[in-house]
């Protein structure tokens, strides 16, 4: 069966907000949530979300480099010299901008804080060491997740490392969950992060390729459980999922006279303060008919 | 502005999801009852909810179950007193908080209290697990005492001893955060080796101001990052105690 086309989109709406979690406002801290939405020269749009892990002084220093580490990735291997059209050689160019972005953190922290190089050997892209965390290193402090989406439809590039997740809107079809939070997150009690030594083993990498998208929600873990809902699988085991409501967050914001700021207001709002409070962070970005 | 109305329709929340184990363990031996502090803990714990429910987002995602140990050596209570034997399911949300009177007689059997109660937290997590219900942060358990672990006898025991190693490993393992608070008639080293970060010593304290250390102190655990080492956790919950002390304190002397 012939793969139904979307008609060429006009680009995007975008649409980014993020607050200050309840308990971060009483505990005095910063929103250590980052995000970035960039145009890329080729036609591609980056889209990426970080959180600064709150147990570590530094990360909403460290949740910025990571945003912007995406962005040097994606300007170098997203350029219109570099445009794959198979499927090989865009995973080939998701794995090298997955690369790409832990090079440019690592770089931009070795910047940054040029007296942490002496201090201790940073992690490679793909070490495997058995820690998840080196006690003894300065960098662990900025310590972030990730994740970045490359979107140029009807592709769709992502890199994600730690707990952010994707969620995207066909027509038809409805919200799906495509990089989902990792599984047990909840009862482990440890986030991999950009810091982290095993980084690479759990990092979420793959390409999408899908006509049918008309949206693109990027978001941090603080909206995880306002946004996504449980769903029981045939055998037993529950996993988490887009509820089919959440098509109606990309129902609002292709509507003409949206107004942009209905997405923090929401996000601030007692709803989503009772389900946790984190800082909330999302893009929210829809295709233009 | 959009009506706030329209906009939750527009852009749907779920309800809250995610779930925090508070855990408490009650000393009801015969020495609580001598000293008068049962029926002063009684008091305190029917006005405990409503400071609670102030704490966000327990008032939420907060499920609390109690173990006793003395009157009845260990009991598991129905912490919303609607069952009076050991309830089916010995968590319930926080806002349904409503425990029976407390009876106080007996030894000490504070280790098999603690044991039930981690006992009690590994099966609710399992639960939660299986129904596909996230744990929003470490299950947090509370000890009060105002004596000496004993037998059952009444005897002076050790057995505490091997407990503590337990609990390391549980937090090591970001399985449990726990506390300690002795009242008056404790015994510092005890709560001392079980808690070395997290316990207080609180003679010519009411029960009341227990408790109310108690809500601070699940206010701030209760939103600790999930990394977070132990140590940290607690030191942040000590920090916050002296704030909300402080905050007490101003509000006393400027009515």
């Amino acid at each position: 069966m012939a793969e139904p086309e979307r008609p060429v989109a006009a680009g995007w709406n975008v649409v980014p907000a993020s607050v200050i979690g309840s308990t971060h406002v009483r505990l005095g801290v910063v929103n250590q949530d980052r995000y970035l939405t960039h145009a890329l020269s080729g036609g591609a749009r980056l889209f990426a979300v970080a959180d600064g892990a709150g147990s570590r002084s530094r990360s909403e220093f460290g949740a910025q480099y990571a945003v912007e580490a995406a962005r040097l990735a994606a300007e170098r291997h997203y350029s219109p010299a570099a445009r794959e059209r198979t499927v090989p050689g865009r995973l080939r160019t998701a794995h090298a901008f997955a690369r790409g972005c832990l090079e440019a953190f690592d770089g931009l922290l070795d910047g940054m804080v040029p007296a942490m190089s002496a201090l201790a050997p940073r992690p490679r892209a793909t070490d495997r060491p058995d820690t998840r965390d080196d006690r003894d290193d300065p960098r662990k402090e900025y310590g972030t997740t990730l994740l970045a989406v490359v979107a140029e439809p009807p592709w769709y590039a992502f890199f994600g490392v730690g707990d952010c997740f994707l969620v995207v809107d066909r027509v038809p079809g409805g919200a799906r969950l495509v990089v989902p939070p990792p599984a047990e997150r909840e009862h482990d009690g440890a986030t991999v992060l950009l810091t982290s030594r095993d980084r690479w083993e759990h990092a979420a990498l793959g390409v999408l390729h899908d006509p049918l998208v008309r949206g693109l929600a990027v978001c941090t873990d603080g909206v995880m459980d306002a946004l996504l809902s449980s769903r029981r699988a045939a055998d037993g085991s529950c996993a988490l999922a887009a509820p089919e409501e959440m098509s109606r967050y990309f129902d609002h914001f292709a509507a003409p006279g949206h107004r942009p700021e209905d997405l923090a207001e929401r996000l601030a709002s007692e709803d989503f303060a009772r389900t946790s409070g984190d800082d909330k962070t999302m893009i929210l970005a829809v295709l233009r008919p | 502005m959009t009506d706030s109305t329209v906009l939750r329709d527009a852009l749907p929340a779920q309800a809250p999801r995610g779930r925090l184990l508070i855990t408490l363990v009650v000393d009801t031996s015969e020495s609580m009852r001598e000293s008068g502090r049962i029926d002063e803990l009684n008091a305190a714990l029917r006005g405990w909810r409503e400071e609670l429910l102030k704490v966000d987002p327990v008032a939420s995602i907060g499920e609390i179950a109690m173990v006793t140990f003395g009157f009845n050596h260990v009991q598991v209570i129905d912490p919303s007193g609607r069952v009076s034997g050991p309830p089916a399911q010995p968590y319930v949300p926080v806002r349904e908080f409503s425990p029976p009177e407390l009876r106080a007689d007996g030894v000490t059997p504070l280790v098999a209290g603690v044991q039930e109660a981690l006992r009690l937290v590994a099966v609710r997590r399992r639960e939660l697990r299986e129904a596909g219900m996230p744990m929003k942060n470490r299950p947090l358990v509370y000890l009060i005492t105002d004596g000496v672990p004993t037998d059952d006898k009444g005897h002076k025991s050790n057995d505490w001893q091997d407990l503590a190693p337990v609990i390391r490993q549980q937090e090591s393992g970001k399985h449990i955060l726990f506390f300690a608070f002795g009242v008056t008639g404790a015994d510092e080293a005890v709560l001392r080796a079980l808690a070395p970060e997290s316990y207080s010593s609180l003679t010519d304290v009411t029960m009341a101001r227990v408790l109310s250390l108690m809500s601070a102190s699940i206010e701030s655990a209760g939103n600790a990052s999930r990394d977070q080492p132990a140590e940290k956790v607690y030191k942040d919950a000590r920090e916050h105690q002296k704030q909300a002390d402080r905050i007490r304190e101003w509000m006393r002397r400027n009515g």
